[in-house]
């Protein structure tokens, strides 16, 4: 089954390690300024899905089309068109907080890039500690650092996984409005979250990763993640 | 920002623009003394080491022609009825160094960017190629130089024949042959990955058919042959040039993977801590484990022994690769020993040591995998010494193995009498026993001042942290080598080595880790 004319057209995708499938088989799909939620226990595949829809991982079966092309994360124009934000903490010692986006930016081609790094590090709240290297800032100043090198670029489909890690709750709230923002302007969304609120307050739909995968409505998410 | 999508290439170079605002930080932190006092130091260090190194080869050099006459009619194995070609046993020797030299080089990438490059430059559209060749061409550029410098004291204890250029030749020749090596690793990198255990042997065989072809060369050059060097280089060159030219075709995982491999690896050679070097070269990638054993591990012990055991054996059973090292090395050493012809008994059983210290630390990886998580076993109602002798327990048998069919090779090849592989059987039991003494080794403490000695100072506790392991192999290995020497066992040996033995395994048992 696939679904022509979606943005993530995700079809009977099995992911694991070694071989061996952690969850279900996943089929779902996204248009254009959607946000589909991806919500599960601990350990339910959550991760590996996202990391192999953003084609860091080998699928095991299945196939991932972004725009009608199959996943490949080795070409341009898919690394060009999909933004991803993983739990990851690599960073260049030496570089600032600012040099890191404007290496973003300058590498994507953002029109004005100083302007685009000054509007994310406002926006971010780092204006303060946009030259301090990232291991003289907090793991939280560093999370927000990632968060907007992923909006800082083009893109058109944004992969985040648990994006609300380590982030205060009035950030939480701004990371909500800015995702759905970019929603808005045609972009699409794959969130996988723990935060109910963050949830309830950006996903139009869900996929619930449990022994199998189905779909689920935010609020129906939402309760069973509050609910464990 | 969403959807305003560039379509024209970008010009800008993140290699570039991140060696320059690192440099920049650099400049406003480095002071002129910091930086003299670091070249001072480094040059120091390299003269002090490179005359040691220099006296040391001369002196051993003078030492192999002594053994080589004194030794003259006396062999541990005799050399075969039909006659090698010259360099046979020089031929072997480098090809097992180049063919290392690629696996590790595999290991390592070679191809590979560190976790700040993977995450922030190999997410730009932009061309990867200028992202992996500097890095490459550094490893390359540091191959060279290693083997090179690596490969002149081998030469000159060896080959007391060839003259300073021929030596220097030979070296440089070397040196690019572990270039190739590197390549031929880093091809692999660039090929899609081969479905089949078919197309995976047929790669591999490609490669070591490649490096057999240049052991053969690299050790014919010896003689001066400028022209073999030349054909070296005309292998090496194209080779480089197709690598570079299909760095684009690594898969960004791939990338990533070596990078991550390096950087642990790296990390454990700087803190000078081999176990760690161990565990970074054998992390499996896709971090499953192997179901081997399973029912039988289900059924449990009896006891919290039998128990711990069963576990320790399911770990071994389980670990992937485990006999690859002892089983090459033991080939190797049985080739070197048939194809040096007449070689000293001295030289013979200095190959054979050489082949025991290889091996053994290969069988305690399940040792050095628990011993980074000591909290497991402290949960156990066992002691720690019954935990250390369940441990113990497979690689003991395994070397106990090992070293009765070394044993009964050189049986075989008219070593001595067939007592010989119970002396080494025993001996193997020891061995198994510094296996888990060398995983069990912890990091030295480089901040314990040296003791003051009539010799000067030496760092006891750091060469006795470093040597954990070692100086248990080398009581083992005394009365085996003795009996070797002597071409049979007495009685008495074989209580010595029992006994020796035993002294191994309760050390282990009964020694803290520190």
């Amino acid at each position: 089954m696939t679904f022509p004319g979606a943005v993530l057209d995700i079809c009977n995708l099995s992911v694991g390690y070694g071989g061996l499938p952690v969850c279900g088989p996943i089929t779902a799909r996204a248009e254009a300024g959607e946000i589909l939620g991806i919500v599960g226990f601990n350990g339910a595949g959550k991760s590996t899905a996202a990391r192999t829809i953003a084609g860091k991982q080998q699928m095991l079966d299945g196939e991932v089309r972004v725009h009608g092309l199959p996943v490949n994360e080795d070409a341009i124009p898919f690394r060009r068109s999909v933004a991803a934000l993983f739990d990851e903490d690599a960073f260049f010692p030496s570089l600032s907080l600012r040099e890191h986006l404007q290496l973003v930016a300058r590498g994507h081609s953002v029109p004005d890039p100083d302007a685009a790094v000054d509007a994310e590090l406002e926006f971010f709240a780092l204006q303060e500690r946009a030259d301090a290297v990232p291991a003289s800032v907090s793991s939280g100043q560093r999370r927000r650092l990632l968060l907007a090198s992923a909006l800082i670029r083009p893109s058109s489909l944004l992969i985040l996984d648990e994006p609300e890690q380590r982030l205060d709750p009035a950030m939480r709230e701004r990371v909500g409005e800015r995702l759905q923002a970019y929603a808005a302007d045609g972009g699409t969304v794959l969130l996988v979250t723990h935060d109910p609120a963050l949830l309830l307050a950006t996903a139009q739909r869900c996929l619930l990763i449990d022994d199998d995968v189905r779909e689920i409505a935010p609020e129906r998410a939402a309760a069973e993640i509050a609910g464990r | 920002m969403t959807t305003e999508t560039v379509q024209a290439p970008p010009s800008f170079d993140p290699v570039r623009y991140t060696r320059q605002a690192s440099r920049a930080f650099s400049r406003g932190r480095t002071r002129f003394r910091d930086a003299f006092v670091d070249v001072y130091t480094a040059v120091l260090a390299l003269g002090t080491i490179g005359a040691l190194a220099v006296g040391l080869v001369l002196a051993l050099r003078d030492q192999v022609a002594q053994a080589w006459d004194a030794g003259s009619g006396r062999t541990l194995v005799a050399p075969p009825s039909f006659a090698l070609p010259d360099g046979t046993a020089a031929a072997v020797l480098v090809f097992a160094a180049l063919v290392t030299v690629m696996s590790v080089a595999r290991k390592f990438g070679p191809a590979s960017v560190s976790g700040p490059e993977g995450y922030w430059w190999l997410s730009l559209p932009l061309d990867r190629r200028p992202m992996v060749t500097g890095r490459l061409a550094r490893r390359l550029a540091l191959v060279w130089a290693g083997a090179t410098v690596l490969y002149l004291p081998f030469g000159f204890v060896l080959d007391l024949q060839a003259g300073m250029a021929g030596q220097l030749l030979t070296a440089g020749t070397f040196g690019m042959a572990a270039v190739c090596a590197v390549l031929l690793a880093a091809w692999q990198q660039t090929r899609p990955a081969p479905r089949s255990t078919a197309g995976r042997r047929r790669g591999l065989l490609l490669g070591l058919l490649v490096l057999a072809l240049l052991s053969l060369v690299t050790v014919r050059v010896a003689a001066g042959s400028w022209a073999l060097a030349l054909s070296v280089l005309s292998v090496t060159y194209p080779s480089g040039l197709l690598v570079f030219s299909r760095l684009n075709r690594i898969p960004g995982r791939e990338l990533i993977r070596g990078g991550a491999v390096s950087g642990h690896a790296g990390a454990a050679v700087f803190l000078m801590d081999l176990n760690e070097v161990g565990r970074a070269l054998s992390a499996e990638p896709d971090g499953v484990a192997s179901t081997h054993a399973a029912r039988w591990y289900a059924r449990g012990g009896r006891t919290p022994f039998g128990a711990l055991l069963r576990a320790d054996t399911a770990a071994f059973l389980r670990t992937r690769g485990l006999w690859v090292r002892p089983v090459l090395v033991l080939l190797l050493c049985v080739a070197l020993l048939l194809a040096g012809g007449a070689q000293p008994p001295l030289v013979q059983l200095g190959m054979i040591a050489a082949a025991v210290f290889v091996a053994v630390p290969a069988l305690g990886v399940v040792a050095r995998r628990t011993a980074i998580m000591p909290g497991l076993d402290l949960l156990l109602p066992l002691s720690v010494s019954v935990v250390k002798l369940s441990r113990m327990a497979l690689p003991a048998a395994a070397l106990a193995l090992w070293t009765a069919v070394l044993c009964a090779l050189l049986v075989l090849l008219d070593a001595g009498d067939p007592s010989l592989i119970a002396l080494g059987a025993l001996a193997g039991v020891g061995f198994g026993a510094s296996a888990v003494r060398g995983a069990y080794r912890v990091q030295p403490d480089w901040t314990a001042p040296p003791i003051e000695t009539p010799f000067g100072p030496v760092p006891r506790a750091q060469a006795g942290s470093m040597l954990r392991g070692f100086d248990t192999t080398l009581l083992a290995l005394v009365p085996l080598l003795l009996g070797l020497f002597l071409g049979y066992v007495p009685g008495v040996l074989l209580l010595a080595q029992a006994g020796f033995s035993v002294v191994c395994v309760l050390v282990v048992m009964y020694s803290s880790p520190n």
